[in-house]
Protein backbone atom coordinates (compact mmCIF):
# COMPACT_ATOMS: atom_id res chain seq x y z
CA UNK A 1 0.00 0.00 0.00
CA UNK A 2 2.71 2.43 1.04
CA UNK A 3 4.86 1.58 -1.96
CA UNK A 4 1.97 2.17 -4.36
CA UNK A 5 1.61 5.62 -2.80
CA UNK A 6 5.32 6.35 -3.21
CA UNK A 7 5.34 5.23 -6.84
CA UNK A 8 2.27 7.34 -7.70
CA UNK A 9 3.68 10.45 -6.01
CA UNK A 10 7.10 10.08 -7.65
CA UNK A 11 5.56 9.59 -11.12
CA UNK A 12 3.36 12.64 -10.53
CA UNK A 13 6.42 14.67 -9.55
CA UNK A 14 8.22 13.52 -12.71
CA UNK A 15 5.29 14.77 -14.80
CA UNK A 16 5.44 18.08 -12.91
CA UNK A 17 9.18 18.31 -13.64
CA UNK A 18 8.57 17.64 -17.32
CA UNK A 19 5.94 20.34 -17.61
CA UNK A 20 8.15 22.82 -15.74
CA UNK A 21 10.92 22.17 -18.24
CA UNK A 22 8.36 22.59 -21.00
CA UNK A 23 7.31 25.91 -19.46
CA UNK A 24 10.90 27.13 -19.71
CA UNK A 25 11.58 25.80 -23.21
CA UNK A 26 8.44 26.64 -25.17
CA UNK A 27 8.68 29.73 -27.35
CA UNK A 28 5.64 31.92 -26.63
CA UNK A 29 2.76 32.75 -24.30
CA UNK A 30 0.29 30.25 -25.72
CA UNK A 31 2.58 27.25 -25.81
CA UNK A 32 3.78 28.05 -22.29
CA UNK A 33 0.21 28.13 -21.08
CA UNK A 34 -0.13 24.61 -22.48
CA UNK A 35 2.71 23.44 -20.27
CA UNK A 36 1.85 25.54 -17.22
CA UNK A 37 -1.90 25.10 -17.14
CA UNK A 38 -2.27 21.46 -17.95
CA UNK A 39 0.74 19.53 -16.88
CA UNK A 40 -0.96 19.73 -13.54
CA UNK A 41 -4.02 17.74 -14.60
CA UNK A 42 -2.33 14.36 -14.72
CA UNK A 43 0.39 15.08 -12.18
CA UNK A 44 -2.02 16.47 -9.58
CA UNK A 45 -4.27 13.46 -10.00
CA UNK A 46 -1.31 11.09 -9.59
CA UNK A 47 -0.01 12.86 -6.49
CA UNK A 48 -3.46 13.06 -4.87
CA UNK A 49 -4.12 9.40 -5.70
CA UNK A 50 -0.84 8.64 -4.00
CA UNK A 51 -2.05 10.59 -0.97
CA UNK A 52 -5.25 8.52 -0.91
CA UNK A 53 -3.19 5.34 -0.78
CA UNK A 54 -0.93 6.87 1.87
CA UNK A 55 -3.81 7.75 4.22
CA UNK A 56 -5.76 4.57 3.48
CA UNK A 57 -3.89 2.62 6.13
CA UNK A 58 -4.25 5.24 8.85
CA UNK A 59 -7.06 5.29 11.37
CA UNK A 60 -10.73 4.47 11.08
CA UNK A 61 -11.83 7.73 9.40
CA UNK A 62 -9.47 7.28 6.45
CA UNK A 63 -12.30 6.71 3.96
CA UNK A 64 -13.52 10.23 4.79
CA UNK A 65 -10.08 11.68 4.06
CA UNK A 66 -10.06 9.74 0.80
CA UNK A 67 -13.43 11.23 -0.15
CA UNK A 68 -12.15 14.73 0.60
CA UNK A 69 -9.13 14.15 -1.62
CA UNK A 70 -11.47 12.92 -4.38
CA UNK A 71 -13.39 16.21 -3.98
CA UNK A 72 -10.11 18.11 -4.45
CA UNK A 73 -9.43 16.15 -7.67
CA UNK A 74 -12.93 17.05 -8.83
CA UNK A 75 -12.37 20.77 -8.20
CA UNK A 76 -8.97 20.68 -9.89
CA UNK A 77 -10.61 19.16 -12.95
CA UNK A 78 -13.18 21.94 -13.09
CA UNK A 79 -11.00 24.84 -11.97
CA UNK A 80 -7.78 24.26 -13.84
CA UNK A 81 -9.17 24.28 -17.41
CA UNK A 82 -11.32 27.30 -16.56
CA UNK A 83 -8.32 29.31 -15.39
CA UNK A 84 -6.21 28.22 -18.38
CA UNK A 85 -9.01 29.12 -20.75
CA UNK A 86 -9.51 32.53 -19.10
CA UNK A 87 -5.84 33.45 -19.48
CA UNK A 88 -5.69 32.24 -23.09
CA UNK A 89 -8.82 34.21 -23.92
CA UNK A 90 -7.45 37.41 -22.37
CA UNK A 91 -4.12 36.89 -24.14
CA UNK A 92 -5.89 36.54 -27.48
CA UNK A 93 -8.02 39.60 -26.84
CA UNK A 94 -4.95 41.62 -25.86
CA UNK A 95 -3.42 40.70 -29.21
CA UNK A 96 -0.59 38.36 -28.25
CA UNK A 97 0.69 36.90 -31.52
CA UNK A 98 0.99 33.11 -31.61
CA UNK A 99 4.50 31.87 -32.37
CA UNK A 100 4.76 30.28 -35.80
CA UNK A 101 7.36 27.94 -37.14
CA UNK A 102 9.75 29.81 -39.41
CA UNK A 103 9.58 28.82 -43.06
CA UNK A 104 6.81 26.35 -42.36
CA UNK A 105 3.91 25.62 -44.61
CA UNK A 106 1.49 27.68 -42.53
CA UNK B 1 -37.75 19.72 -7.60
CA UNK B 2 -35.03 22.25 -8.35
CA UNK B 3 -34.84 23.07 -4.66
CA UNK B 4 -34.46 19.41 -3.77
CA UNK B 5 -31.66 18.79 -6.30
CA UNK B 6 -29.80 21.90 -5.15
CA UNK B 7 -30.20 20.83 -1.53
CA UNK B 8 -28.71 17.39 -2.22
CA UNK B 9 -25.88 18.92 -4.27
CA UNK B 10 -24.94 21.15 -1.34
CA UNK B 11 -25.60 18.79 1.56
CA UNK B 12 -23.53 15.80 0.38
CA UNK B 13 -20.28 17.82 0.19
CA UNK B 14 -21.17 19.25 3.61
CA UNK B 15 -21.35 15.74 5.05
CA UNK B 16 -18.01 14.81 3.48
CA UNK B 17 -16.20 17.98 4.42
CA UNK B 18 -17.46 18.45 7.98
CA UNK B 19 -16.62 14.94 9.11
CA UNK B 20 -18.55 15.36 12.38
CA UNK B 21 -21.87 13.60 12.74
CA UNK B 22 -23.40 15.09 15.91
CA UNK B 23 -26.97 16.30 15.78
CA UNK B 24 -25.88 19.94 16.01
CA UNK B 25 -23.45 19.77 13.08
CA UNK B 26 -25.91 17.88 10.88
CA UNK B 27 -28.61 20.36 11.87
CA UNK B 28 -26.46 23.32 10.89
CA UNK B 29 -25.69 21.61 7.61
CA UNK B 30 -29.35 21.02 6.82
CA UNK B 31 -30.19 24.62 7.72
CA UNK B 32 -27.38 26.18 5.65
CA UNK B 33 -27.92 23.88 2.66
CA UNK B 34 -31.65 24.58 2.70
CA UNK B 35 -31.15 28.36 2.85
CA UNK B 36 -28.52 28.47 0.11
CA UNK B 37 -30.49 26.00 -2.03
CA UNK B 38 -33.61 28.16 -1.70
CA UNK B 39 -31.81 31.33 -2.80
CA UNK B 40 -29.54 29.84 -5.45
CA UNK B 41 -31.62 27.07 -7.03
CA UNK B 42 -32.11 29.08 -10.22
CA UNK B 43 -28.37 29.76 -10.43
CA UNK B 44 -27.48 26.09 -10.08
CA UNK B 45 -30.16 24.80 -12.41
CA UNK B 46 -31.10 27.49 -14.91
CA UNK B 47 -33.69 26.81 -17.55
CA UNK B 48 -36.71 24.58 -17.40
CA UNK B 49 -37.38 21.94 -14.83
CA UNK B 50 -35.26 18.87 -15.18
CA UNK B 51 -36.35 15.48 -14.02
CA UNK B 52 -34.35 13.43 -11.55
CA UNK B 53 -34.45 10.48 -13.95
CA UNK B 54 -32.67 12.43 -16.71
CA UNK B 55 -30.05 13.55 -14.20
CA UNK B 56 -29.37 10.03 -13.00
CA UNK B 57 -29.24 8.63 -16.56
CA UNK B 58 -26.80 11.35 -17.63
CA UNK B 59 -24.73 10.75 -14.51
CA UNK B 60 -24.48 7.03 -15.22
CA UNK B 61 -23.61 7.60 -18.89
CA UNK B 62 -21.00 10.16 -17.80
CA UNK B 63 -18.90 7.57 -15.93
CA UNK B 64 -17.60 5.69 -19.01
CA UNK B 65 -17.00 9.04 -20.68
CA UNK B 66 -14.91 10.19 -17.71
CA UNK B 67 -12.84 6.98 -17.89
CA UNK B 68 -12.26 7.45 -21.62
CA UNK B 69 -11.32 11.11 -21.06
CA UNK B 70 -8.86 10.15 -18.33
CA UNK B 71 -7.14 7.69 -20.65
CA UNK B 72 -6.91 10.40 -23.34
CA UNK B 73 -5.40 12.76 -20.76
CA UNK B 74 -2.75 10.16 -19.89
CA UNK B 75 -1.89 9.52 -23.55
CA UNK B 76 -1.63 13.14 -24.58
CA UNK B 77 0.18 14.17 -21.39
CA UNK B 78 2.90 11.67 -22.24
CA UNK B 79 2.94 13.08 -25.77
CA UNK B 80 3.40 16.67 -24.54
CA UNK B 81 6.05 15.54 -22.06
CA UNK B 82 8.00 13.90 -24.89
CA UNK B 83 7.77 17.09 -26.94
CA UNK B 84 8.86 19.27 -24.01
CA UNK B 85 11.91 17.14 -23.25
CA UNK B 86 12.95 16.48 -26.84
CA UNK B 87 16.16 18.23 -27.94
CA UNK B 88 14.52 18.92 -31.31
CA UNK B 89 11.53 20.58 -29.65
CA UNK B 90 11.29 23.42 -32.17
CA UNK B 91 10.92 20.92 -35.03
CA UNK B 92 8.22 18.96 -33.29
CA UNK B 93 5.83 21.70 -32.24
CA UNK B 94 3.73 23.57 -34.76
CA UNK B 95 1.34 25.72 -32.76
CA UNK B 96 -1.72 26.99 -34.56
CA UNK B 97 -5.20 28.31 -33.98
CA UNK B 98 -7.94 25.96 -35.08
CA UNK B 99 -11.51 27.07 -35.73
CA UNK B 100 -14.38 24.66 -36.08
CA UNK B 101 -18.14 24.50 -35.69
CA UNK B 102 -19.48 21.97 -33.25
CA UNK B 103 -22.58 19.87 -33.67
CA UNK B 104 -23.48 19.82 -29.98
CA UNK B 105 -26.29 22.17 -29.12
CA UNK B 106 -26.97 22.16 -25.40
CA UNK B 107 -25.09 24.41 -23.00
CA UNK B 108 -23.98 21.61 -20.71
CA UNK B 109 -22.49 19.58 -23.56
CA UNK B 110 -20.69 22.64 -24.92
CA UNK B 111 -19.26 23.23 -21.45
CA UNK B 112 -18.11 19.62 -21.15
CA UNK B 113 -16.64 19.71 -24.66
CA UNK B 114 -14.68 22.92 -24.00
CA UNK B 115 -13.45 21.63 -20.66
CA UNK B 116 -12.44 18.27 -22.13
CA UNK B 117 -10.51 19.97 -24.93
CA UNK B 118 -8.62 22.05 -22.39
CA UNK B 119 -8.00 19.11 -20.09
CA UNK B 120 -6.34 17.04 -22.79
CA UNK B 121 -2.79 18.41 -23.03
CA UNK B 122 -1.85 19.91 -26.37
CA UNK B 123 -5.12 21.74 -26.92
CA UNK B 124 -6.71 24.69 -25.13
CA UNK B 125 -10.11 26.19 -25.81
CA UNK B 126 -9.56 29.91 -26.33
CA UNK B 127 -13.11 31.02 -27.04
CA UNK B 128 -16.60 29.68 -27.56
CA UNK B 129 -19.13 31.85 -29.39
CA UNK B 130 -22.41 30.16 -30.06
CA UNK B 131 -21.34 26.98 -31.83
CA UNK B 132 -17.98 28.27 -33.04
CA UNK B 133 -14.95 27.08 -31.14
CA UNK B 134 -11.49 28.68 -31.28
CA UNK B 135 -8.82 26.26 -30.09
CA UNK B 136 -5.06 26.59 -29.80
CA UNK B 137 -3.22 23.36 -30.61
CA UNK B 138 0.39 22.68 -29.69
CA UNK B 139 1.29 20.04 -32.30
CA UNK B 140 -0.16 18.52 -35.44
CA UNK B 141 -0.93 15.38 -33.52
CA UNK B 142 -2.86 17.27 -30.85
CA UNK B 143 -4.79 19.16 -33.52
CA UNK B 144 -5.78 15.94 -35.25
CA UNK B 145 -7.73 14.85 -32.16
CA UNK B 146 -9.97 17.93 -32.25
CA UNK B 147 -13.65 17.71 -33.23
CA UNK B 148 -12.96 19.50 -36.53
CA UNK B 149 -10.87 16.54 -37.67
CA UNK B 150 -12.17 13.55 -35.75
CA UNK B 151 -15.59 13.58 -34.17
CA UNK B 152 -14.98 10.96 -31.49
CA UNK B 153 -15.08 13.30 -28.48
CA UNK B 154 -18.17 15.10 -29.79
CA UNK B 155 -19.94 11.83 -30.50
CA UNK B 156 -19.27 10.56 -27.00
CA UNK B 157 -20.49 13.80 -25.40
CA UNK B 158 -23.68 13.81 -27.47
CA UNK B 159 -24.16 10.22 -26.45
CA UNK B 160 -24.03 11.26 -22.79
CA UNK B 161 -26.11 14.45 -22.77
CA UNK B 162 -28.29 14.60 -25.86
CA UNK B 163 -29.56 11.10 -26.36
CA UNK B 164 -33.32 11.22 -26.11
CA UNK B 165 -34.56 8.22 -24.18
Amino acid sequence: MEYVAYILIVVGLLFFLGTSIGLLRFPDFYTRMHAAGKGDTLSTVLILAGCIFAVASEGNMSWLLGLKILLIINFVFIGSPTATHAMMDVGERAGAKPWKKKGGSQ
Amino acid sequence: MKFFSAFITLFLPWLVLSGKYDASYIGMGVLCSAMVAWWCKDLLFPGENISIGTCVRQGIRFIPYACWLFWQIVLSNIHVLKVALSPRMHDLISPKMVRFNTDVTEEISKFVLANSITLTPGTVTVRVEGRRFLVHALTEKAASGLPGESDEMERRIMNVFEKKS
